[in-house]
């Protein structure tokens, strides 16, 4: 099972309640990991509308989760 | 009491609207088209006025002479459009009891509209261009030369390249004010503003070109009168418009400062399709992010997301947002577009910025096209240095060299392929063919010649 380290942004920050946090996971992609957190911290936006950075660099949802990944779920961000 | 007229007035019928048997003195004053200007011969004037803003801001400085002089009465009309040689601008008539009230009366008003009021002056000269010349500024600027105004940034940048500059800016809100004051005062040569909206009382605590007496005006019209006073020596437009594609053509720039994902997507697909380089913001409380879009060096859609449901976000009105933190975007989005200007490329272009104005903790992640992004990438065609694995995925070389048209046409496969000939023209066709009928294939630009 991957170890990885997971950054959250703007209103997902809140939700999760902390900026990072580092853990084990057994889900194999991105998307799956992003709904495991989503059925965790109630984020209320569909995967589709997040961004995922993985090892400081925009990735897919459907890439396989790298070991030791530093992935940031980015929500889109619309106020002016 | 005060108004425009766009006809030839008449002194006459002006002086009679003001005959009173209390009176004992009116003193009037006329501004005449004059035949020249700063040592040019001037021929004719044209005269543009705000005329929502003119006639309250009119009507407000006659009240303010009643109030203050001790009048009769006090009648005042501007012109506007084309006027001749000799006619009649501006026409100021006070009557009071007293001449010396009348006097002042009339000093104060016509002083007062050359100060306040929104006219513009765009003289045509005889053997010169014709000048726009903002009148509430004429007895200022008319002394100042352009070199002068921009003296302390000419080391560090290329005046001419800003000022043949075209961009377009959506929104003239939080983030829209403070880009388009930094654009315009460093000398962008022609700014567009496109917003549809009221000010209302509101906006004002972070789109500080705006105040309480100009609630209700158009933002767009307000934000173009207000930039032409901070920097006469550019062009300046304002639509009254939601975003339209159609509004985007021949810009060398658009920034997206607007405040919904909506908006924000179809600024960006418009960009995309017309490949308009895009510099894009938004604020999350005291977050923000930054993005400039070049074509074909990726998107918002390379990974699949889709325009967000402004209902789930939310927006400013429901999640609050702070003057500090919309400026500071909108400046970086104003240094990224100049920096854009001058070298053809930026940060932002090559990183998304991500800030937390409370923790000052940047966070950048590396912007690039995925190959075969559907809507950015030149999909059909891959250059050499994009074979590489972590790039390409798994895709496989087909030499079509030897293959005949016939080999081409009953081949099969249901893999990815990236298809080479000898100088890429055959396999660009035959990648346009093989994705008809469903593979996914693309060109190897520029052929084998390439691979020795």
């Amino acid at each position: 099972m991957p170890l990885i380290n997971i950054k959250y942004f703007a209103s997902l920050r809140e939700k999760a309640g902390l900026e990072m946090e580092r853990m084990e996971v057994n889900v194999r992609t991105y998307g799956e990991l992003y709904q495991l957190l989503d059925s965790r911290y109630q984020f209320g936006l569909p995967s589709e509308m997040i961004q995922v950075a993985v090892n400081d660099e925009f990735s897919s949802m459907q890439e396989t989760i790298l070991p030791e990944a530093k992935i940031v779920f980015i929500p889109p961000v619309a106020g002016g | 009491m005060f108004s425009i007229s766009s006809s030839p007035l008449d002194q006459n019928q002006l002086h009679s609207d003001l005959s009173n048997d209390k009176a004992g003195a009116i003193v009037v004053f006329e501004g005449w088209v004059r035949d020249h200007n700063e040592g040019k011969k001037v021929s004719s004037l044209e005269y543009q006025v705000y005329a929502e803003l003119a006639l309250k801001e009119g009507t407000q400085i006659l009240t303010e002479a009643l109030e203050r002089f001790n009048l009769h009465d006090i009648l005042c009309v501007h012109r506007e459009g084309h006027l001749k040689l000799g006619e009649i601008a501006i026409w100021v008539g006070a009557t009071a009891s007293h001449r010396d009230e009348a006097f002042k009366a009339t000093r104060y008003v016509i002083d007062e509209i050359k100060h306040r009021l929104p006219v513009w002056k765009k003289e045509h000269y005889v053997g010169h261009k014709p000048e726009w010349v903002f009148c509430r500024h004429h007895h200022h600027h008319v002394h100042f030369n352009e070199t002068d105004y921009y003296q302390k940034q000419n080391k560090l940048v290329d005046q001419n390249k800003l000022k043949s500059a075209k961009i377009l800016v959506v929104g003239a809100g939080g983030l829209g004010c403070p880009a388009l004051v930094n654009l315009a005062s460093a000398g962008i040569g022609h700014i567009t503003i496109v917003d549809p909206d009221k000010i209302s009382i509101s906006n004002i605590h972070r789109q500080f070109l705006y105040a309480p007496n100009l609630v209700g005006e158009q933002k767009a019209v307000v934000t173009k009168n207000r930039l032409m006073e901070l920097n006469p020596f550019i062009e300046i437009s304002a639509i009254v418009d939601y975003f339209r594609p159609e509004q985007v053509r021949n810009f060398d720039l658009v920034l997206d400062c607007t405040d919904n994902m909506a908006t924000k997507y179809l600024i960006h697909d418009t960009c995309l399709i017309k490949k308009i380089p895009l510099i894009s913001s938004g604020v999350y409380k005291f977050e923000g992010n930054l993005r400039t879009f070049l074509p074909e060096k990726g998107c918002l859609r390379c990974f699949g997301n889709i325009p967000s449901d402004d209902a789930l976000l939310g927006n400013c009105n429901d999640f609050g947002v702070l003057g500090t933190t919309t400026s500071i975007l909108g400046s970086m989005q104003a240094s990224e577009a100049i920096t854009y200007l001058l070298t053809g490329e930026n940060e932002s272009s090559k990183y998304t910025f991500l800030f937390d104005l409370k923790l000052l903790t940047p966070m950048k992640v590396k912007n690039s096209a995925r190959v075969g992004c559907l809507s950015c990438a030149d999909l059909l065609e891959l250059k050499l240095d994009e074979l590489e694995v972590d790039q390409v995925g798994e895709r496989e070389l087909l030499d079509i060299r030897q293959m005949t048209d016939e080999d081409l046409i009953n081949f099969k496969t249901d893999k990815k392929i990236v298809l080479c000939c000898h100088r890429g023209h055959r396999s660009k066709k035959v990648a346009n063919q093989f994705r008809a009928k469903g593979i996914e294939a693309f060109s190897l630009r520029g052929g084998a010649e390439n691979l020795s």
